[in-house]
């Protein structure tokens, strides 16, 4: 899942302070699961701007609307009717989502109200740690399913660096080490022979360091 | 459950402060349910710390709601006298 946490109040009230009219549109998928831009986040956010607009005395009208997907346009569609009753759309769903409603409603401004953050789990209630950087090469594999590339500070590919103290990393003694974890798991998995293959330098070229990426499928282009 | 919208909207209703009257603790019959009510208030506090609405004197919560009639009497009386000493919500 993405995951991302709603910009402070603050900041959400200077970018919406230009609009009368609002919509605040929530996404019923990741950023629902990580607390951030869901129905009840929709409801909290729309009431806490009401107050603070009260506060100040000055008015806005706002709606509130939850879609299932804002990265989907069969969803995106039924959000079509509020948007176009408002000045602007302050959106609590991830980065993508923002973007695929603004492609969609090109005369209407889209507003972030989440600071996207990462390809991630649910590690334990309430607790959401990252996984994933989408580096488009995947080599989980190799590593037992843990991932060098993310879970290492340093983006080691070829066994620790001499600061791993205690299963933990250097870098931040709270993280635990990317490096003492794929080995336990390689041991486990009597795996350990991955590790005797030295990995070349990574090719960045497939990840977001090429360049923005598309995936194409023909297969499912009518 | 007290949800944290709840809370939100009572305010904006025009309550200037809000009592959340909850069993102890230990003797939530859904096991959590106080835990999560003071979780809840202190998230709620913060949002409404970032309006510029003081959430430590304005939202309350008690984990007295079987201690009787005379305790939550002088709890509100007690929240009621705070009250004079901040100003009215918006």
């Amino acid at each position: 899942m993405i995951t991302g946490e709603q910009k402070p109040l603050q900041e959400i009230l200077g970018i919406i302070r230009p609009y009368k009219n609002l919509l605040i549109l929530g996404c019923g998928t990741c950023v629902k699961t990580c607390f951030a831009g869901g129905e009840d986040e929709v409801a909290v956010m729309a009431s806490a701007v009401r107050l603070a607009y009260k506060k100040d005395g000055r008015k806005i009208d706002i709606r509130e609307l939850t879609i299932e997907r804002q990265c989907e346009n069969e969803f995106i569609q039924e959000s079509a009717g509020e948007a176009a009753r408002s000045d602007a759309v302050l959106s609590l769903a991830c980065g993508a989502g923002v973007q695929a409603m603004a492609k969609r409603f090109k005369d209407i401004p889209i507003l972030p109200g989440v600071n996207t953050t990462f390809i991630g789990i649910q590690e334990t209630e309430g607790i959401f740690t990252e996984e994933c950087s989408g580096c488009g090469d995947c080599e989980l594999a190799v590593f037992g399913g843990i991932c060098p590339v993310t879970r290492c500070a340093k983006r080691l590919m070829n066994g620790p660096c001499g600061g791993s103290q205690d299963g933990k990393c250097e870098i931040d003694p709270g993280t635990d080490c990317a490096w003492a974890q794929i080995i336990d798991r390689l041991t486990r998995l009597g795996q350990m022979d991955n590790l005797k293959k030295i990995i070349p330098p990574k090719n960045w070229n497939t990840s977001l360091s090429g360049g923005p990426r598309k995936l194409v499928r023909e297969d499912h282009m009518i | 459950m007290t949800k944290d919208v709840y809370l939100l909207r009572a305010f904006e209703a025009g309550a200037d402060a809000v009592l959340v009257l909850a069993c102890p603790e230990e003797n939530c019959r859904y096991a959590e349910g106080g835990k999560r009510a003071r979780k809840r208030i202190q998230w709620v506090r913060a949002i409404l710390d970032q309006i510029g609405m003081d959430g430590q004197k304005r939202l309350f919560i008690y984990n007295t709601a079987a201690a009787g009639e005379k305790a939550v009497k002088g709890i509100i009386k007690d929240i009621l006298s705070g009250l004079k000493h901040i100003k009215e919500s918006p």
